[in-house]
């Protein structure tokens, strides 16, 4: 069995006392490999859950946050883990600091006093992989959204960490500059062997995980496979969640009394919806 | 329009004054600019002249990069000219009108000074022409290391100049996207009273503002999670490369400064 590269026990925050509390009570374990997305609404508390993962904030007395098995409440272990999970943010504008796309790259192996000639391979490497070859030069005011984005992504493997945690990382771009981003963070999981963690309130974004989380008002409302998740009507609602078109679509014949689900039970994408209306036309 | 301002000053190419290393362009300006001050032989202007007209042989870059923006440099060269035209009264008299008297030595003062001047201004546009600000923050930090055993931050000067530039872009494209939405809402920029324009950017620099502390605040998140504690420790990715040219052009100024020091004091 993989190992266990985030635990998270008991977990409750808020930002000042006498303040409601921002996370009540998470516990979350995520394994080697995984790719992880937490969906939730606004102000649901995912940012504030992703910050905990990277020692960016540190559990008070009861909670307790274990990446790799360091404590991250130890000081000397804060370090370590910022090493071991690394962080995308929402706005591309403001998570890139250098004057261009390789300087930007580079930025966090400088910081951690990475040998110049092993940050050079590094530095290429990454680059290669978020297929950003011929931009090394370019300043990044003059790229893309998405890739802008896929720059950020560089930078954060070219640290080598164990997992990317994205928060929100795809929704200031537009469709064409999303489904390029996703496309490489797929390519990050699969390829350089990371675990993911992607927050999002886009499910369709959430296919390709492994789990979903469901994320209320600071609780886990729910924590399973996509398919479970997208097809709780009840829990979508509740979560005030849209559901991706297909699982609408299902729903809405459902209560024209056709019920796809028995003929496909793995409707995901439009060609799949498409083979079982084929399929439950033939049978009619 | 934003293009312009964008790109600053830099035009990019692969000439000789452009490859140089930052130190040495930044060493050779300030050794110009101090001796162009000394000189007064004809000698010594000759040389500096000369050396102007190398390096704007040498950096290849079109004539019409200098001149925009000299509108204003031309009417201070004029006025420097004419103050000391009118005002030196050394030397024959050239020619006497009822107002003013002409001297020679007002004459060559005059031109001493406008070619002084000029000079400069060529130069110093020649290092933002040929030198990208990644480059000149390098050179700069890099010359400034002695400073740090003194107890200046260095580093974080550096940076700081780094980050300001690498935003300057972002900021006036986020400016536009501002005043668009204001005149979409009825605001005037371009009409009224000079007060009544001035009035009309406040709704602009308000929000400018206020944004600028949102990034500032996202920004110090991500350069935190991405392991940045400070100058101590770090390594760079960027490295300054003295090349031979760069001792060449140390040589050549270095020769010149010797000929100012000479002419003005020694002959
Ligand atoms: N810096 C902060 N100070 C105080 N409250 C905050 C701060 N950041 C977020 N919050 C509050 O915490 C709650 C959860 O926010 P957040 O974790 O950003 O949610 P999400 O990322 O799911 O939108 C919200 O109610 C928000 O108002
Ligand atoms: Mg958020």
């Amino acid at each position: 069995m993989n190992k266990d590269i985030v635990r998270i026990h008991n977990l409750s925050f808020q930002y000042r006392p006498n303040e409601p509390y921002v996370l009540t009570d998470i516990n979350l374990t995520i394994k080697e490999r995984e790719w992880i997305t937490i969906v939730g609404h606004n102000g649901s508390g995912k940012s504030s859950l992703a910050k905990f993962l990277n020692a960016l904030f540190i559990p008070d007395e009861d909670g307790e946050v274990y990446i790799y098995g360091l404590n991250t409440k130890e000081r000397q272990n804060q370090g370590k883990v910022r090493k071991l999970v690394a962080m995308v943010f929402q706005n591309p504008d403001n998570q890139l600091v250098a004057p261009t796309v390789e300087d930007d790259v580079a930025f966090g192996l400088e910081n951690t006093g990475v040998p110049r000639e092993e940050m050079i391979e590094r530095v290429k490497e990454s680059i290669k992989i978020m297929g950003l070859e011929g931009f090394e030069k370019q300043e990044p005011h003059r790229l893309s959204g998405g890739q802008k984005q896929r720059v950020a992504i560089a930078g954060v493997i070219a640290m080598k960490p164990k997992v990317v945690v994205l928060d929100e990382a795809t929704s200031m771009l537009d469709p064409v500059g999303r489904k390029e981003v996703m496309e490489y963070i797929r390519r990050v999981h699969n390829d350089v062997n990371m675990t993911v963690i992607m927050i999002t309130h886009d499910l369709n974004e959430a296919l390709f995980s492994d789990r979903i989380i469901v994320m209320k008002e600071g609780k886990i409302l729910k924590d399973a496979p996509p398919i479970e998740v997208l097809r709780d009507e009840e829990l979508l609602k509740k979560s005030l969640l849209k559901p991706t078109f297909e699982f609408e679509v299902q729903s809405k014949l459902k209560e024209k009394g056709i019920n796809l689900f028995e003929i496909s039970p793995q409707i995901t994408n439009q060609k799949e919806l498409v083979d079982a209306l084929c399929t439950w036309k033939q049978k009619m | 329009m934003l293009d312009h301002i964008i790109i600053g000053q830099y035009v990019p190419g692969h000439s000789k004054v452009h490859r140089l290393d930052p130190r040495a362009k930044l060493i050779c300006l300030m050794l110009f600019m101090v001796f162009l001050f000394v000189s007064r032989h004809p000698l010594s202007i000759g040389v500096a002249l000369l050396i102007a007209v190398l390096a704007f042989g040498l950096a290849n870059v079109p004539l019409t990069f200098y001149l925009r923006g000299m509108r204003f440099i031309a009417i201070i060269i004029i006025f420097t000219f004419l103050l000391h035209l009118f005002m030196t009264k050394e030397g024959p008299v050239l020619f006497t009108t009822p107002i003013v008297t002409i001297y020679l030595g007002g004459v060559l003062e005059g031109v001493l000074v406008g070619v002084r001047l000029l000079l400069l201004v060529i130069m110093a546009s020649l290092l933002t022409l040929t030198t990208t600000p990644v480059d000149l923050t390098d050179g700069m930090e890099s010359l400034m290391l002695p400073l740090k055993k003194v107890g200046m931050p260095t580093h974080e000067l550096a940076f700081m100049i780094s980050i300001a530039l690498r935003f300057i872009p972002t900021l006036l494209e986020e400016a536009m996207k501002i005043i668009k939405a204001q005149m979409a809402r009825g605001a005037n920029f371009t009409q009224g009273s000079i007060w009544k324009r001035v009035k009309a950017f406040v709704p602009v620099l308000v929000p400018l503002f206020v944004q600028s502390l949102n990034r500032a605040e996202d920004l110090a998140i991500a350069m935190e999670s991405r392991g940045y504690e400070g100058g101590e420790g770090r390594t760079k990715f960027r490295i300054l490369y003295w090349k031979r040219m760069d001792t060449i052009a140390l040589v050549i100024l270095t020769l010149y400064s010797m000929t100012a020091i000479f002419t003005r004091f020694l002959m």
